[in-house]
């Protein structure tokens, strides 16, 4: 979606009859936003809860939103995941393990029943180890992989500088790397 | 496996939950539901000749650039053929498989008439498809120096990056101009002549004739001031172009959000996670709490002024050093001028 039509899919949104934009907006940014939230809680009646309040925030919220302030629309609607999530931990501190049957759905290309499951205990193991990343490399792992923003826009939602940004991302993927032998 | 690929994997939701959250929450909002219609070809017509002419001037000088090389090369082509074999092989000998620098894959660009290439180095990684992954990872990065606003300065850098425990070594001086390397990230760092700080992270192998020759080239464009700098968040552009930036570069600056965020909503916040508060300084102006957990990392401070506005942030330097109460100070300093500004919380 380009920066012009998404301007204007926002103005239009604003507005009573801003349905159809509304429409367009939602089904551009919902796989990235419940990627996000399902790589970070891993349970997807949680993943769907947050997902439901944050685009109910948005919609509340979407005239605050203005382009003018040079803050990409992505990196503003994603600041708004990030406090969700952060509200979600602190009071879900105690983070269980999650059952297999209660993770997200995972995209599959017509897998075995066996393959399926392997994949689903990868994406619990992996998404573990996200989660044991320190927050904030944790953080960004999930906004430039998961959500799949940019260096730029993952830097504006966190309020950090893209260098931070990078050299976090580098030292997290190392670390996930020599971590992953032990969940493969 | 590599494990940014593993981080491709997708979730989807339950079947139906995506649209129906839709229509619930159109219908509720707009009290009615989307006549969805694609967008009109006039319409993504005209929107796609306005990013062209009106907004985005790197396209526009792409394309010019572009155009004038095809043409010159149709000429040289239609002109000279033994030519287009002297270039074919001069690229041959810089941009392909190079095994002696066990470079693995390069790429070439071309931005606003600037060539660049990149050039993927092991960095412990032998496997060609792993690096054109990390490569690929990072391609909306620019591969070229770049550098934010003034207040970014070589001091901050510095002092973050070994706060932070990160190898920093200076590798070149002259003239007052400084070349850091960080090795690990492959990151080079110039503190230019005119005391602007640019970077650029590299692909290729340190040390090496091709290594020198890009870095020289870098540092040729940023004393010649064909590197322009880069309004960072903090930027505020003026009606008469010039630029006012408020960012002093903390990762996490100070920002109050709205009034409604008071010490006494923050305090019971951060009891209720488990912290432990302590106030550490008090002036007339206001007190200054540390709030901290368990993990050495996990501190932030809270400075409550005399109207009751609060400033939440964690320098980066190690807490109690030198450069951590250098910070804090600083920080307080600019929140008693007023220049931070005020948010509004994001909801």
């Amino acid at each position: 979606m380009n920066v012009i039509y998404e301007q204007k899919l926002i103005e239009q949104a604003k507005g009573r009859g801003g349905a159809a934009a509304f429409s367009k907006l939602y089904d551009h940014y919902f796989p990235k936003v419940f990627n996000y939230f399902s790589w970070r809680i891993c349970n997807k009646d949680d993943v769907e809860d947050l997902t439901s309040e944050l685009f109910c925030k948005l919609l509340q919220h979407i005239n605050k939103y203005s382009h003018t302030n040079r803050i990409p629309f992505s990196a503003w609607l994603f600041r708004i995941a990030h406090n969700s999530l952060i509200d979600y931990f602190r009071q879900n501190k105690k983070r269980t393990w999650v059952a297999l049957d209660r993770l997200p759905e995972l995209r599959s290309d017509d897998e075995s029943p066996e393959k399926a499951t392997e994949k689903k205990l990868l994406f619990q193991g992996l998404a573990t180890l996200v989660t044991s990343l320190p927050k904030k490399q944790a953080e960004i792992v999930s906004l430039r992989y998961f959500s799949e923003l940019s260096t730029k826009e993952t830097a504006i939602t966190l309020g950090i500088s893209e260098q931070a940004v990078a050299t976090t991302l580098c030292r997290s993927l190392r670390k996930l790397q020599s971590r992953l032998t032990t969940v493969v | 496996m590599p494990v940014e690929q593993l981080l491709k994997i997708k979730a989807l939701p339950r079947k139906g939950f995506q649209e129906n959250l839709k229509n619930r929450l159109i219908l509720k909002h707009y009290g009615t539901l989307p006549t969805i219609s694609a967008q009109p070809r006039w319409e993504k017509a005209l929107t796609y000749l306005n990013l062209f002419i009106m907004t985005n001037s790197l396209k526009r000088n792409l394309f010019i650039g572009l155009s004038a090389v095809l043409i010159a090369f149709g000429l040289t082509l239609a002109i000279k053929p033994g030519i287009v074999q002297s270039a074919v092989e001069w690229l041959k000998e810089r941009y392909i498989y190079n095994e002696d620098i066990n470079a693995l894959d390069i790429y070439t660009e071309t931005v606003s008439g600037n060539e660049r290439r990149t050039t993927l180095a092991a960095e412990g990684i032998e496997d060609p498809e792993q690096l054109k992954q990390l490569h690929d990872g990072l391609k909306d990065d620019e591969n070229v120096p770049f550098s934010y606003c003034e207040a970014y300065t070589l001091e901050y850098i510095t002092s973050t990056l070994r706060a932070d425990g990160a190898p920093l070594e200076l590798i070149v001086e002259l003239n007052g101009a400084k070349l850091y390397l960080l090795p690990d990230d492959n990151i080079l760092m110039y503190g230019s002549t005119s005391g602007i700080v640019y970077q650029w992270w590299f692909y290729m192998v340190y040390d090496t004739e091709t290594f020198w020759a890009n870095t020289n080239e870098n540092i040729r464009q940023i004393e010649a001031g064909e590197i322009a700098l880069q309004d960072c968040p903090g930027c505020t552009r003026q009606g008469d172009g010039s630029v006012e930036c408020v960012q002093n570069w903390e990762e996490f600056k100070p920002i109050a959000e709205c009034p409604q965020y008071d010490w006494s909503y923050i305090s019971n916040r951060l009891t209720s996670d488990g912290k432990t508060i302590e106030l550490i300084s008090e002036d007339t102006y206001g007190k200054l709490y540390h709030a901290f957990g368990t993990e050495s990392w996990d501190h932030t401070l809270h400075y409550v002024t005399s109207s009751n506005q609060v400033f939440s942030f964690a320098p980066t330097p190690e807490y109690g050093s030198e450069g951590y109460w250098a910070a804090v100070k600083e920080s307080i300093r600019i929140i008693n001028t007023g220049a931070f500004p005020i948010y509004e919380c994001d909801l």
